[in-house]
């Protein structure tokens, strides 16, 4: 049985105070500029990981992570899974090197508001887009809540694992911060889903 | 480029593309070998090719090919691109294959039945976009929609040397829904994008 829940403010302050106990050595996967570590305790270790220079570890995430088994105590990614093809993998991966927790984070790309748009034809946005020249990365997985709880519930062991979920209903434009404030399901309102996972004793 | 629409399907559509050409033809994804059933043998030889064994060629569009430049006089690929992850290598590989004409058909997935499913379920009218708890293997790596589809196609087909000679558009759904959507567009009440199932391409060397 998963948790789920709706919340406000953005996904790097929810997971800030998601961890706000936890010590030990954090990894965050697809770091981009950093910006998790802001609002992370200092109780802490931050290593960030990305394709691009400027990381701690450069790591394709497509393949391997190169850490043992539990390696680290919390292992973060914040809208990473769906720009890998190897999604299973990675997210096997990711449970494998992490003792404690597993924070991740996909769009909802089934939220009511992406139901209008491709309704009337605006389609899933640049990130799915067909181009000319292959953009490298991209979105490669439409995400439904659903389809990613079982997903969820698939790739991990059976009761080793708590699940919870956040339905965060901000906006990234305008017509999501009207239906983020209506008396949806999160499955509906949210524009990004937010799993903690926790490791069972 | 005027589109024509169609109520047959994608095979009897590119067989009435290539109707009145010869010479070789390579079918890419052919599976069943199901096109072979609506082409003309006396004119055109017809080789299959799919990525599994077991058919005339095994190719796998994301890799460099074995086959030399201009091997056939045609190449068809039906609803094969967007299977790939690297469309856009894979459209360069089968077009250099052609000598005189390419026919390829992608899927519209923003069309009446699966904007209503999607609307509905959150989820398109087709599991290929799923995310399971196992990976599937084989899926649609990417959402293809008109007319985004027909740009990438033209752009594609001209850096190879190739110009758009015919699109027939293939109605969605079942017969009674082809018929609805066929009055709706020819009346101009509905769009391409959300009458049409698929579009076929005809590409020639320019």
């Amino acid at each position: 049985m998963i948790e789920s829940c709706k919340v406000r403010g953005t996904k790097y302050e929810l997971v800030g105070r998601l961890l706000h106990d936890e010590r030990g050595r954090l990894l965050d996967l697809g770091a981009r500029d950093r910006r998790l570590r802001d609002h992370l305790p200092g109780d802490l270790e931050y290593r960030s990981v990305d394709r691009a220079p400027g990381s701690d570890h450069q790591w394709n995430l497509e393949a391997p992570l190169p850490l043992d088994d539990q390696a680290v105590d919390v292992v973060v990614a914040l809208d990473v899974l769906e720009h890998l093809e190897r999604i299973h993998d990675a997210f096997r991966e990711m449970v494998r090197v992490s003792r404690r927790r597993v924070i991740l984070s996909v769009p909802n790309d089934a939220r009511l508001g992406q139901r209008l748009r491709f309704l009337f034809g605006f389609g899933f946005g640049d990130k799915h887009a067909v181009v000319p020249q292959h953009p490298g990365d991209r979105h490669r997985w439409l995400i439904a809540p659903a389809q990613m709880r079982a997903f969820l519930a698939g790739n991990l062991e059976a009761r080793a694992w708590r699940i919870r979920e956040f339905g965060l209903i901000s906006g990234f434009d305008r017509p999501q911060s009207v239906i983020g404030r209506l008396p949806l399901s999160a499955s509906l309102s949210a524009a990004t889903l937010l799993y903690d996972l926790t490791r069972m004793p | 480029m005027k589109h024509r629409l169609s109520l047959r399907n994608r095979y009897r559509i590119a067989a009435s593309l290539l109707a009145g050409e010869s010479g070789s033809l390579l079918d890419i994804g052919a599976r069943d070998r199901r096109l072979r059933a609506y082409l003309d043998p006396e004119r055109l030889q017809y080789v299959a090719a799919d990525t599994v064994a077991g058919l005339d060629h095994q190719i796998d569009l994301e890799r460099p090919l074995a086959l030399a430049d201009r091997t056939f006089d045609h190449v068809v690929a039906l609803d094969v691109l967007e299977h790939l992850e690297n469309l856009q290598d894979g459209f360069h590989r089968l077009a250099r294959l052609a000598r005189r004409s390419l026919v390829i058909s992608l899927p519209n997935m923003a069309s009446a039945r699966h904007r209503l499913s999607f609307l509905l379920g959150g989820r398109l009218a087709t599991g290929k976009y799923d995310l399971l708890p196992q990976h599937q293997g084989d899926r649609h790596r990417w959402v293809t929609t008109i007319p985004a589809t027909e740009r990438v196609i033209e752009a594609l087909g001209a850096q190879e040397g190739f110009r758009p000679a015919a699109i027939v558009d293939e109605l969605d759904g079942p017969p009674p829904l082809r018929l609805a959507l066929g009055v709706l567009r020819g009346l101009r009440l509905a769009t391409r994008a959300f009458a049409v199932e698929r579009s076929v391409h005809l590409l020639v060397r320019s």
